[in-house]
């Protein structure tokens, strides 16, 4: 048997691949709901967590001159594109409701803290500067914690 | 004493090549997220491997011709065509990651950004294969990659809770915070990168190169049970190291100077130079081997005259298929994708082409045409059939968990 002049399992092999790519396509394209918008805000949450205490990581490897300048330039521009990663992914979606509204807002003031601290780190030229970048990274980290473990 | 040393070189070059970037990224990330709760992944991705790598380097000791070329004669072209399509495709997107490796490697040791590094490692790559004795590239890589035992030393100095450690280990599951979609993720990806299609060809093909016989067999079957088992142990102190430092702090891995970073702490600028060293010899070295997988594979199918001992005039064809494969290895990550997320896809798509590759090397090494009495014994049969399930299980399982996951997003 034929169908447009095609043998019948070419035509249902056709189709279920133009399904499988439609329902796909739709998948990635629709709005997201609470649910998923939350979904997305922890993992722009623990993105952001993660540069932070990597940040304060080499921080204290620096301070206490355990590695050296172009491993440390490395794993700060490392980190730094973590957040500006997690950065991309909250500015995108439309917050379906306000309580998502407003765990963007938290978040991207987190987002910002941690992007500040991480600058200062990587550019403090003293140790006490230094210091207090490790600090304010920290910081920022247990805060980024807190949301995390707030929403789970 | 001089075939004494010859093993011993064997072994120690088999350590230090078994590490990539794909065991890399995979054990770091693994050990950061999960702990030790990985462990027997590791443990039965080395079980596999040596169990695949003894059979693909016994066919080509006995028969003299490599394993491609074998799949392609007793199970037709059109399979053997299926077979060259999946393991091309993974073994040049892992050379692309190979590449990339090389150059996140080198931007570690001098801050210059990985993609103006990538060009000039492929063109020293390419200079590498085209001109260099294969046993001295393969020696010194190999060697080299060992200096990444500081990890091993370096879980000794953070002086971890073995006790915890070893909880984690007898007891796999997700910790809080992760789920079991993740989990098994994460387990597939451990396990295709234990058991990378391109480590046998190009083992069956460098046997067939340095023309093992029978009276070689022996020294093959050290090498493989020997060195492929002491490198897993390098990517299991990868896996340690981050989870000792990272799981801790409940923070992923996502970057080679964060899989750098116990080392640092725990044995300071000299330990992370050797780290370093050692990420730099592990990725360069499979950059070759994938690079002359690809060359190996398409002339083995085309039956084109192939080799890295040949002179590239009287093997023109295989030598164009190795350099288009570093052109392509360099296109790909041209496109700025970052080399440990492609490392990641590259991962997942070599499990799914798992089975394209041990199906087929099960089936010949049970031909009593090209191996005569030294066909799989009960014991190889019965481990490689349980892997074959194993890894049709993962080629199943790769895509719709990388799907469900977002890639072990979560």
């Amino acid at each position: 048997m034929r169908i447009f002049g095609r043998p019948v399992p070419a035509v249902i092999a056709v189709v279920s691949v133009v399904l499988l790519w439609a329902g796909f396509a739709y998948q990635v394209s629709r709005p997201a709901d609470a649910r998923e918008y939350l979904r997305t805000a922890m993992q722009v949450a623990e993105s952001a967590h993660d540069a932070a205490v990597t940040g304060a990581l080499i921080g204290r490897r620096q301070l206490e001159d355990q590695v050296f300048g172009a491993f440390a330039v490395t794993a700060y521009g490392d980190a730094a594109k973590g957040l500006a990663g997690a950065a991309g992914k909250i500015a995108g979606p439309v917050p379906p409701d306000a309580a998502s509204a407003r765990l963007r807002d938290r978040l991207l003031a987190l987002l910002q803290a941690a992007t500040r601290e991480l600058g200062d780190a990587a550019a403090a030229r003293t140790d006490p500067a230094l210091r207090a970048a490790v600090a304010g990274l920290d910081a920022v980290g247990v805060r980024l914690a807190a949301l995390i473990e707030r929403q789970r | 004493m001089k075939r004494v040393l010859a093993v011993a070189l064997g072994i120690l070059t088999a350590i230090g090549g078994f590490v990539d970037i794909g065991d890399i990224v995979a054990n770091a990330e693994a050990g950061a997220r999960f702990g030790m709760a990985h462990a027997w992944v590791l443990l039965v991705g080395v079980i596999g491997i040596c169990a695949y790598a003894e059979m693909s380097g016994r066919v080509a000791a006995i028969s003299g011709r490599p394993v491609f070329d074998l799949v392609r004669e007793r199970l037709g072209p059109r399979v053997a065509l299926a077979n060259l399509a999946g393991s091309l495709l993974v073994t040049v997107l892992t050379l692309g990651a190979e590449l990339g490796g090389v150059g996140l490697a080198l931007q570690l040791a001098t801050s210059v950004d990985y993609l103006l590094w990538v060009p000039v490692v492929a063109v020293v790559l390419w200079v590498a294969l085209w001109r260099a004795k294969f046993s001295v590239l393969e020696n010194v890589f190999g060697l080299t990659g060992l200096t990444l035992v500081v990890f091993l030393v370096a879980i000794f100095r953070l002086g971890p809770d073995t006790g915890e450690l070893w909880q984690q280990a007898t007891h796999p599951a997700p910790p809080a915070g992760e789920d079991w979609g993740t989990y098994w993720f994460f387990a597939v990806a451990l396990f295709a990168s234990a058991m990378t299609p391109y480590e046998v060809f190009f083992f069956s093909s460098g046997a067939v190169e340095e023309r093992w016989g029978r009276k070689d067999l022996l020294t093959a079957r050290v090498n493989v049970f020997l060195g492929f088992p002491l490198g897993g142990l390098l990517a299991f102190a990868l896996m340690a190291t981050s989870a000792i430092v990272f799981h801790p702090l409940q923070t992923s891995v996502d970057s080679l100077s964060q899989t750098a970073m116990p080392v640092a702490m725990a044995l300071g600028r000299l330990g992370l130079a050797a780290a370093i060293l050692g990420f730099f010899a592990a990725t360069f070295g499979a950059a070759m081997e994938t690079g002359l997988s690809a060359g190996y594979t398409v002339a083995q199918y085309f039956g084109w005259a192939w080799g890295k001992l040949r002179r590239p005039r009287e093997a023109a064809r295989f030598h164009t298929v190795v350099m288009v494969s570093i052109l392509a290895g360099v296109g790909v990550l041209m496109t700025t994708i970052d080399p440990i997320q492609l490392t990641e896809y590259t991962l997942v798509f070599s499990a799914v082409a798992l089975p394209l590759t041990y199906l087929p090397i099960l089936v010949v090494a049970n031909d009593r045409d090209y191996l005569g009495e030294r066909v799989n014994g009960r014991l190889a049969n019965g481990v490689g059939v349980v892997f074959l399930v194993v890894v049709v299980l993962a080629a199943v399982a790769a895509i719709p968990l990388m799907l469900v996951t977002r890639m072990g997003g979560g």
